[in-house]
């Protein structure tokens, strides 16, 4: 280009033009509005909202109240339910229901998913029976766990456990499985041998996908211990909430909902943060 | 370490249970600390030979020999890979040291030999990114780093600078030679380009298609240090047309093969 910019050349009035020319609004950035409700606080801006018409509707009697009492007396029911001493045993009663049940299904999950990726035996010989029995609703085996373990909480942890155990083995298995193939070749070549490649090469490598695994078994485990909870306990969160809904105290059963939804988040964001911590690696390749 | 390549044979089991012959009776000798660069058409078997240099398979038939002393702590063999294999979760330091650390070298020598080769390379400056935040050549300088700290007796690259563009791969060439100066490894380097085959070998093992053996070797003239001015020498010149002459039947008749689907 020279240094001055050349005058447009002369055209005929008729010659037809497509021009491609600024776009102010293409250009424009981002408003403050958007900017405030996709930061961090601002998208509970949403929540509160919901909330909010709740409320009003329910005091305005637009809302049937038997059914969505009032935000305002459901956290009441939840602040009588722990002042009374009734909620937090439960609660402590649930979560190590989770916790045992998760570790139930896990830790065996993980072992033989890595097995199975690792040996072709091991996989021609586990495979078909993981086919067989995954898509059974691990719920419907309630009443079988209850006839081997009894009443209590042992049907539920094992319950917990069991639904747990399939995400966690299918990805160790796939994460095993997808591991970078010139990865091992270039260990190999260096001199590694079957145990330097497993553990240098291959658990790493396979670590977020186990992990992703792992995220999913927790909350599979929440899940399976309020099922179980719901239809097999006279005790923890999951028997409060039917049991409210049983005697129609729905306030009530409101207040261990949200109880229940706050262990979901809880642990959802926990895994996530331990996931962006440890595996911010995955997201470019070698 | 001279390494004696007799007779060796090697192919793949196609899916109709035939069998593909890649390497077919192939034999060469190279001397310690000779530069070989080993050209042919695409899909020849360069690669399968490299695999097999690098102890990753075993031939069907003949043998390779290491003969002589071992003069290198490391292994065997060292492999700069095409497209890098650098370890995505570990520092660029950690993958330098990956050698030393299978073989059990404590970790403040590792550091050591990790920076030192680093520095090397122009490197150190990313020792602890990871590979992810690179440029691809500054992935392969790690990669050369990596094969070199590991201290082989031989350096097998697997056409270490296909994958990067034009401008880098020169600097890259420019920097192989003068690392190479310094260390004198026997190398064997697989390229496609003639031109970088002649600007880098002693010597040049020319591949047919498969399954493939020797068609030619030609010694390279040049003295050494050599720069990139041997391009302006008019044996440069005479040497890359007889070679692109002994390439082109073979590149055609590869291309063919490849379309009638015996691959």
């Amino acid at each position: 280009m020279s240094e001055q910019s050349a005058p447009t050349r002369e055209r005929a009035t008729d010659e037809p033009v497509v021009r491609y020319a600024v776009d102010p609004r293409a250009e424009r950035p981002p408003g403050r509005g958007f900017k405030l409700l996709s930061s961090g606080l601002g998208s509970m801006v949403p929540v509160v909202v919901v909330l909010a018409l709740w409320q009003v509707g329910s005091m305005a009697g637009l809302i049937d109240k038997t059914f969505f009492p009032a935000p305002s007396e459901c956290v009441q029911a939840l602040v009588d339910l722990f002042s009374s001493g009734e909620l937090l045993p439960n609660i402590g009663i649930t979560a190590q229901r989770i916790l045992l049940g998760f570790l139930l299904g896990v830790i065996p999950a993980t072992l033989l998913g890595i097995a199975m990726g690792r040996s072709r035996w091991v996989r021609v010989l586990i495979d078909p029976l993981i086919a067989i029995t995954y898509p059974i609703p691990v719920v419907a085996i309630l009443p079988l766990l209850l006839v081997i373990f009894g009443t209590g909480g042992r049907p539920i942890v094992v319950l917990a456990g069991i639904i747990s155990f399939f995400p966690a083995v299918v990805n160790a298995m796939s994460g095993v499985l997808q591991v970078d193939e010139r990865l091992i070749l270039m260990a190999r070549n260096l001199g590694a041998g079957r145990q330097q490649i497993l553990w240098k090469i291959v658990l790493p490598g396979a670590l977020p996908s186990i992990f992703a695994g792992i995220r999913l078994a927790a909350g599979l485990a929440l899940l399976g211990t309020i099922a179980g909870e719901f239809l097999a306990a006279s005790d923890g969160v999951g028997s409060m909430t039917w049991r409210y809904w049983q005697i129609y105290q729905i306030d009530n059963m409101y207040a261990t909902l949200a109880v229940i939804a706050a262990m979901g988040f809880f642990l959802t964001t926990v895994t996530l943060r331990v996931q962006r911590r440890f595996f911010s690696w995955t997201e470019g390749q070698s | 370490m001279r390494i004696e390549i007799d007779n060796v044979a090697k192919g793949y089991p196609r899916a109709d249970g035939s069998r593909l012959s890649v390497v077919g009776s192939l034999s060469t000798t190279i001397e310690a600390q000779e530069f070989i660069c080993v050209i042919g058409p695409s899909g020849c078997g360069k690669s399968t030979l490299l695999g097999l240099l690098g102890g990753l398979r075993r031939p069907d038939d003949g043998e390779i020999r290491f003969v002589g002393e071992r003069t290198a702590a490391g292994p065997l063999t060292s492999i700069v890979w095409q497209d890098y294999a650098l370890i995505p979760w570990r520092s660029i330091a950690d993958n330098v040291a990956f050698g030393l650390e299978l073989r059990g070298v404590p970790a403040a020598r590792r550091r050591e030999v990790a920076r030192e080769h680093l520095t090397m390379m122009g490197i150190e400056a990313f020792a602890d990114n990871k590979p992810h935040e690179l440029s691809g050549g500054m992935r392969q300088r790690a990669g050369i780093a990596r094969a070199l700290a590991s201290d082989p007796e031989v350096l097998l690259m697997d056409e270490p600078f296909a994958a990067v563009d034009a401008q880098t791969r020169t600097l890259l060439q420019d920097e192989l030679l003068q690392v190479w100066s310094r260390h004198r490894k026997t190398v064997l380097f697989i390229t496609h380009s003639i031109e970088e085959a002649l600007l880098l070998a002693d010597r040049i093992i020319v591949l047919g298609p498969r399954p493939t053996r020797v068609v030619e070797e030609i010694r390279v003239p040049f003295p050494r240090p050599r720069t990139r001015d041997v391009e302006l020498d008019p044996r440069f010149t005479e040497l890359k047309r007889h070679l692109w002459a002994q390439l082109r039947d073979a590149t055609l008749a590869a291309e063919w093969a490849e379309a009638k689907g015996d691959r």
